[in-house]
């Protein structure tokens, strides 16, 4: 089954050499960013989490399977096990990072700042809060420009479920945002 | 470019460092083959050697000398740190007992070349700015726990989970290193005071994996930063007995001894030309005034590199009876 070129190039840079996964890194760090952003409301902690998201990807790429899902979504789902442990122990989990001897980031206030910014933009909460089919699908065909026959393959569906939840998805934005105003 | 691009720099690191760790796996093997038929072969040897070691540990009881740990990993390029990669440490022969004993202290310099500050930090001072300008390279001064030859740190205080164990140190680890330049005939002085320090010997970046503790201040205080009270939020604040007053630097081939004065305490140690006159006291911290240092150079004159201009006539008249800066001791003539 054909499997879309950036989800190829994912699973390359994450499972290739340092400059990969810092590229890999590169190419996922405002989502991941904002997705703890929307959830904490603060940047240094968002910072934190994305630090220790990142180190679990770095320390488990090994074992994604690209033959299972997209590098995207298998990050998220460590994003998601990693809020779910911090906000159990009420603290920022930093386990791994102590593993890999990563150290604990310093942020001055222009990083705090970068950081903010991606909460300025009303689009990105609204399509956060989709449910997650529909997020996939308009995530794939809005902002990765995936075809619909690619976001099939890769959500398993037929094109004319993906064209549904497409549509749907961006009603659903169009008037969130609309109402907003 | 990233939004956190230290993260980005650390994760490429960790990236680098498991890759090479990969390769070292895959070679390891062979490596083990060749342990595994060590040991088979040198089995009758082992008993003696425990009872050896045994008596080793025994001998490290008395001597100070610790069990070593891990090495302290390289600090991933602090940027407030004006220098790039050390060459060439040298340790001055110079030691200085620890209050709690275990492995002396000692001070050591070694070579770099300054890189541009990137983060808005003013260098040190103003002939440092000029060197940073400049790139030419620059000797710096750094001070630590030695064993066996080796600058390192000691894990207590919060370093290293309290291990207790030695672990050796690369020089351009520590923060507290002051860099100066040499004079054209390679004389060095560097003599400056600084706030006390750990008494593991650990004075790196706060708040990493290492751990330890920091000095006593008061991170709501009015002189103290955002970027500051963030970076030391979660730092556990040394103990009483947890912080040394060091008092270290190079007095210049000139130099004849040096004497530390405090409460109750005097200590003179003699200087060597050869060693650019370096010279090491470490007491406990106290909370009161500082001791004072002085120098006395091989023509008889004393100075104390710590006295400040005189203000008043009546400074001034002190300053004649005491004793003067330690400008002389810069001169760049060959010494006798």
């Amino acid at each position: 089954m054909a499997r879309s070129r950036s989800a190829r190039d994912d699973a390359a840079l994450l499972q290739g050499d340092a400059h990969g996964f810092a590229a890999f890194y590169r190419r996922h760090e405002d989502s991941v960013l904002a997705f703890y952003l929307r959830r904490t409301g603060d940047g240094e902690l968002a910072a934190d989490l994305t630090a220790e998201t990142f180190a679990r990807a770095l320390e488990g790429r090994e074992r994604f399977d690209a033959a299972v899902g997209d590098a995207g979504g298998w990050l998220f789902g460590i994003a998601r096990n990693v809020l779910a442990t911090s906000l159990q122990r009420g603290r920022v989990d930093d386990s791994v990072r102590r593993r890999l001897g990563i150290e604990p980031l310093t942020l001055d206030d222009d990083a705090v700042a970068r950081i903010d910014a991606l909460n300025g933009d009303p689009a990105v909460a609204a399509l956060d809060d989709l449910p997650s089919d529909q997020r996939a699908a308009v995530v794939g065909r809005v902002v990765d420009e995936q075809s619909y026959a690619e976001l099939a393959g890769r959500l398993r569906c037929s094109e004319s479920v993906v064209r549904q939840r497409v549509s749907r998805g961006l009603r659903t934005l169009r008037n969130g945002l609309e109402a907003d105003r | 470019m990233s939004r956190l691009p230290d993260l980005e720099r650390a994760l490429f690191d960790a990236a680098a460092r498991l890759d090479a760790q990969a390769v070292d796996n895959a070679t390891a093997p062979d490596e083990r083959r060749h342990a595994r038929r060590w040991r088979r072969r040198s089995a009758p040897l082992l008993a003696g050697l425990v009872s050896l070691l045994v008596a080793a540990g025994a001998v490290a009881a008395v001597t100070g000398l610790l069990d070593d740990g891990d090495p302290v990993p390289h600090a991933s390029g602090s940027p407030l740190k004006p220098v790039a990669a050390a060459t060439g440490f040298t340790l001055a022969s110079v030691r200085a007992t620890d209050p709690d004993g275990g492995p002396r202290w000692g001070i050591g310099t070694y070579d770099a070349i300054p890189t541009a500050v990137s983060t808005g930090e003013r260098p040190a001072s103003a002939a440092l700015a000029a060197r940073l300008r400049s790139r030419k390279p620059v000797t710096c001064v750094v001070v630590g726990r030695i064993q066996d030859g080796r600058l390192g740190v000691v894990g207590r205080d919060g370093v290293f989970a309290d291990d207790g164990r030695f672990h050796a140190l690369a020089p351009a680890a520590q923060s507290s290193s002051a860099c100066a330049g040499r004079a054209e005939n390679g004389s060095f002085v560097s003599m400056s005071s600084g706030p006390p320090v750990p008494a593991s010997g650990y004075t790196g970046p706060p708040g990493t994996a290492i751990g330890g503790c920091r000095e006593r201040v008061n991170l709501d205080g009015p002189t103290v930063s955002p970027q500051t009270r963030r970076k030391l939020r979660g730092v556990p604040q040394c103990g009483t007995g947890g912080l040394r007053r060091v008092v270290a630097g190079f007095a210049g081939p000139h130099a004849a001894t040096a004497a530390l004065t405090g409460v109750g305490y005097r200590k003179t140690i003699p200087l060597l030309p050869d060693e650019n006159g370096a010279y090491l006291f470490v007491l406990r911290s106290t909370a009161g005034p500082p001791p004072r240092l002085t120098i006395t150079d091989r023509s008889g004159t004393v100075c104390d590199p710590f006295v400040r201009p005189p203000k008043t006539a009546a400074d001034r008249a002190a300053s004649a009876r005491n004793a003067t800066n330690c400008a002389g001791l810069r001169d760049t003539r060959p010494h006798p």
